[in-house]
This record gives C-alpha cells, sequence and structure tokens, in this order.
C-alpha cells in the first residue's frame, strides 16, 4: 500500500505542509514569519521530493485518476522552484505595505498544489479538481488586500468570468464522457478512435467547450477580458504569482484534455486553436501599444504570450508539445523577473504602476537598467534572448504542422510588440528622471531579481538545455 | 424518458445560466446564482448520461462538483462581502474602476 502511494509523495507533502502552514498563521507572535518560513522549508523540501520520485516512463496510480510521468514531473519541478522565489519577493512587498498575513502563504501553497494535481491529471475528475484547486486559491489570494481600491473589484471579475470558464470546461466533459462513457483519459483515446466516424459533429460539440475552457484560464482572445483588470487590480505580488507558475497549469490543461484525451480529434481542436492563438497574438500585441499602465501593458503582453502557448499546443506534434512546454516555462521565468523589477521599484511602500516611473530608472538604478535589457529584450524575442528561443520553437513546429499563414501573422506582430517593449528602454535609459533618489540596490528583493536575470541570459545562451528537457520529457 | 429529454432540459439551463450571466447588470449576488445553476446544468447532464451509460463514475463526478461548488459559492460570497465593505456597493454597473 504504501509502494503505491510513493509517487504521489510531493502531493502528499505538500497538503500536509499546506494545513501545517495554515495553522502557523494563527499563533501568537510572529505568525506571519513562521509560516513564511514553514512554507520556504516545505517548497525545498518538495523540489527534493519531485526529483526523488521522477519517472523515466508514464505510469498511472491511485485507481488510474493519477499517473506519473516525465511531463508531470518537469511542471512540478518549474512550478516549485517558481514559488520558492515568488513567496520570498511577496513576503517583502507585503510587509512594506503592513499586509503580511501568514494565511498567504498557505493559500499560496494549495494554488502549488492545485498546479501538481493538474500535472498529473490522469480522469477528468482529477483535472477538475487540480484546476478548481489551483483557480479557487487564485480568487482568495486577489482579494486578500480588503483595503485596494482595486483589488476586491479584480477579484470579483476574475471569480465570476473563471467560474464561468469551469462551467464551460465542464459541460464540456459531460459531453465527452457521454460520448466515451469513461472519465479516464488514456481509456477516452481508445474510445474515440473506435467512435469516430458517424459521432463526429457531437465529439466536436463536447470539443468546442473544452477548447472554450482551456481559452479561458490560459486568457487568450476573445476569452481575455479578465486578464488586463487582475493584473491591474490584485496586489503586485499576486499578480506575479498569476502571471507565472499557473501559465504551466494552462500547459497542463491543454495538454492532458487534448494531447492524452483526444488526440483523434487533434485536427478540429488544432484548428481552433490555431485561430485563438493567432487572434490573440495580433489583439494582445495591438492593444498593449496603448497602455500606460505597466501592470495592464504586462497584462496584454500576456494574452499575446499565451497566444504563442496556444499556437504550440496546436502543432499537435510531440515536439510542438514540448515546444509549448518550453514556452510556458521560459514565459514563467521572464515574468517572475519583470514583476520582480516592479516589486524592486516599490520598495519604498509605493507602487510603481505608471510607465512614467519607468523614466530615467537606469540612472537612478545601474543594475534596474541592465536588468530591464534582459527583461524586455527576452520578452520582445530578440535573439539571443531566451524569448526568441521559445518563439523560434513555437513557430518552427507550426510551420512543420502546415499553419503557415499563422506562423507569420505571428511573427508580423512579435515586430509589432518590439514598439512597446523598446519603449520601455527608451524611458529607462533616454528620459531624465523625475527624482534623483537612487533606487536601494542591496536585500532581498534586488538579489533574487539579479539572479533571475542571470538565469534568464544563460537560458538563452544555452537554450538547448531546457528544450532537450522538454523533448525527452514529452517523447517518454 | 429517453435520454435526449434529459440533455433538453440540461442544456436549457445551461442557456439561461448563461444568458443571466451576460444580461444581469444590476445585482453581483444574480451572478452567483447563475454560476451554481451552470453547474446545476452539468450536473443533469453527468447523471443522465451515467445512467444510462450504467457507469457509476459519472455520478461519483456529480458529488464532486456539488462539493467543490460549495467552496467556490462561499469563496465568492467572502469576495462579495469585501466588495460591498470596500465600496458600498454590489452593483454590477458600479464595477467600472478600472479601463483600458
Amino acid at each position: 500500500m504504501l509502494h503505491a502511494l510513493a509517487p504521489l509523495l510531493p502531493e502528499i507533502w505538500l497538503l500536509t505542509a499546506a494545513c501545517v502552514v495554515l495553522l502557523a498563521a494563527t499563533a501568537k507572535r510572529d505568525a506571519a514569519s513562521l509560516a513564511y518560513h514553514l512554507a520556504i522549508g516545505a517548497l525545498a523540501v518538495n523540489a527534493l521530493l519531485v526529483v526523488a520520485v521522477r519517472p523515466t516512463a508514464s505510469s498511472t496510480h491511485f485507481f488510474g485518476q493519477f499517473q506519473a510521468d516525465p511531463v508531470a514531473a518537469l511542471i512540478k519541478l518549474a512550478a516549485t522552484l517558481m514559488f520558492l522565489l515568488l513567496l520570498s519577493h511577496a513576503r517583502d512587498y507585503l510587509r512594506v505595505r503592513r499586509a503580511l498575513t501568514g494565511e498567504y502563504f498557505a493559500i499560496a501553497l494549495m494554488a502549488l498544489l492545485g498546479i501538481m494535481v493538474l500535472a498529473s491529471a490522469a480522469s477528468l475528475l482529477t483535472v477538475y479538481l487540480g484546476l478548481e484547486l489551483l483557480s479557487l486559491s487564485l480568487y482568495s489570494l486577489v482579494a486578500m488586500h480588503r483595503d485596494s481600491p482595486t483589488a476586491p473589484e479584480a477579484a470579483i471579475k476574475y471569480f465570476i468570468l473563471g467560474a464561468l470558464a469551469s462551467g464551460m470546461l465542464l459541460y464540456g466533459m459531460s459531453i465527452i464522457y457521454g460520448l466515451t462513457g469513461t472519465l479516464d483519459l488514456a481509456r477516452m483515446a481508445e474510445v474515440v478512435t473506435v467512435a469516430e466516424g458517424p459521432s463526429t459533429p457531437l465529439f466536436v460539440f463536447g470539443v468546442v467547450f473544452i477548447v472554450v475552457g482551456i481559452a479561458f484560464k490560459l486568457g487568450i482572445v476573445p476569452f481575455h477580458m479578465w486578464i488586463p483588470d487582475v493584473y491591474h487590480g490584485a496586489p503586485t505580488c499576486v499578480t506575479m504569482l498569476i502571471g507565472s507558475a499557473p501559465k504551466l497549469a494552462g500547459f497542463a490543461l491543454g495538454y492532458r484534455l487534448l494531447a492524452d484525451g483526444l488526440p483523434e480529434l487533434a485536427p478540429h481542436w488544432a484548428g481552433m486553436l490555431v485561430l485563438l492563438g493567432t487572434a490573440s497574438v495580433v489583439f494582445g500585441n495591438t492593444v498593449a501599444l496603448a497602455q500606460t499602465s505597466l501592470k495592464r501593458l504586462l497584462g496584454y503582453s500576456t494574452i499575446a504570450h499565451m497566444g504563442f502557448l496556444a499556437l504550440g499546443l496546436a502543432s499537435a506534434t510531440q515536439p510542438g508539445f514540448a515546444a509549448a512546454l518550453h514556452y510556458a516555462v521560459v514565459y514563467g521565468v521572464v515574468s517572475l523577473a519583470a514583476f520582480g523589477v516592479l516589486i524592486w521599484m516599490g520598495s519604498d511602500g509605493r507602487d510603481a504602476d505608471d510607465l512614467t516611473e519607468l523614466r530615467g530608472i537606469a540612472t537612478r538604478s545601474p543594475l534596474i537598467g541592465a536588468l530591464l535589457v534582459v527583461i524586455v529584450f527576452s520578452l520582445a524575442g530578440v535573439p539571443p534572448f531566451v524569448g526568441f528561443w521559445a518563439k523560434w520553437f513555437v513557430l518552427k513546429e507550426l510551420v512543420a504542422a502546415g499553419h503557415v499563414t499563422a506562423a507569420v501573422v505571428a511573427v508580423i506582430f512579435s515586430v509589432v510588440a518590439a514598439y512597446y517593449y523598446l519603449r520601455l528602454l527608451k524611458l529607462a535609459f533616454f528620459e531624465a528622471p523625475d527624482s534623483r533618489t537612487p533606487v536601494p540596490e542591496t536585500g532581498r528583493v534586488p538579489a533574487l531579481v539579479s539572479l533571475n536575470g542571470l538565469l534568464l541570459v544563460l537560458m538563452g545562451l544555452f537554450p538547448s538545455a531546457l528544450l532537450t528537457a522538454c523533448l525527452t520529457a514529452v517523447r517518454a | 424518458m429517453p435520454l435526449s429529454a434529459y440533455l433538453i432540459v440540461a442544456a436549457l439551463v445551461f442557456c439561461i445560466s448563461i444568458a443571466g450571466i451576460f444580461l444581469n447588470r444590476k445585482n453581483v449576488i444574480v451572478l452567483l446564482m447563475c454560476v451554481e445553476l451552470q453547474l446545476l446544468a452539468v450536473n443533469i447532464n453527468f447523471v443522465a448520461f451515467s445512467h444510462f451509460l450504467g457507469d457509476l463514475a459519472g455520478q461519483i463526478f456529480v458529488f464532486f462538483i456539488l462539493t467543490v461548488a460549495a467552496a467556490e459559492s462561499a469563496i465568492g460570497l467572502a469576495i462579495l462581502v469585501v466588495l460591498f465593505r470596500n465600496r458600498g456597493t454590489i452593483n454590477v454597473e458600479d464595477l467600472d474602476t478600472m479601463k483600458g
């Protein structure tokens, strides 16, 4: 019995840890600090556990509900490492604003657990439960800043639209369940092969709802409405959380449902994803041109980047899925660095949100200037920075799968995007600063962001390491 | 009764809930009710399919959906309370401080 539970060890550990952290948050003295240290310790152990139980081949456990495979292990490891960075940033951000509570860390661990369950899902039931655990945690994190003028509004918008998306996804799941008679994703893939033919329109009907649900969670056009408001309204440390690791969950959701469960219907869902992905790249990059708020700008840029992720999934080949997974990991690391800089600039308790805050920042802090170069070039996809490789791999697979028009449009609008990305550098380097006070360059947040920037440079110089890991994981 | 009867009812309930979300401009609580209605439509689907397929897994899924729906409405109402304390209103049309 114990042996059968071994592959679930990271999940079991994390659930226990989240409960302990929640208890610690009620301690009389220094509750938040205690909860923070426990959470960081739990994450470190979790990373070790994920590595310790990493499988080389796919296997199902827990009555066919849970699968351990290299893709899941890779997602879990990347998400855990991202959360280590997220929580350290969040602690400093919340402490300066006197909003530090222990519950934040407990709920964040629950969100990570949701990502891990989703990554390992082997049936529709586990997909749904993982997704809801993640989503419900995120709704409450957005709402935690009760006195903020924007956070509760952002939370209710996120909640309503997210719940609507879950409902759509579930309706699609119920149709597919009715047609195949099973909740198990692997069995579903077998049944679809046999049943295809006369009932294809019904399958497509179900797939439409599933794709809509996935598109909502990824935040791609036309289901992107929640992204700008939530990015803008939530506290920066929560925006950072929503903008990084959950993108891996979005990939996992698409990969498990479409690639694992419905591979035979690929011509249908790939067509939908190509359309939605291209529309996102066009729309996100166009609207971002007009933004004056940094967080909103990053929100619209996310819409465009998630369009690329969807295009990777739309290739519907193993290298295509690997490229999408690579994109999700890379985007997560880049957005951690971008929001890290925002948190760093706001270390005096004021939220740096307007674009004008960037004016002359390079003279006030040369280190931020250098990091901005790396981050902006990575986001814009300038070679040899890592964002270029991520886009390159996706586009290569997209062309190989025959979607040349979509690839051309995506390239054109990535060039359009360079305008608003490079404008950030223009503000930072070539305009006079509003104040001469230097931004502090010592402390934990600057150190972590610099480390993150260094990682970005290394990932750009050695792009094949991560891609090979993704490829071997998807092929196993 | 044939399976299609159940599916049609479920589809109707689902459409009513979606229409409710998009037409309602007054009260956020009505939106929460619509979300619940949507999940109930899915439940009808699952139970009907489960019965006609002779497979219990669908009905077990319904238990999970009901449980998650309870957690979801708890969080939704909690956010609503926060919003009301913050704004003094839960009118949908007043939720427009963020634009762009």
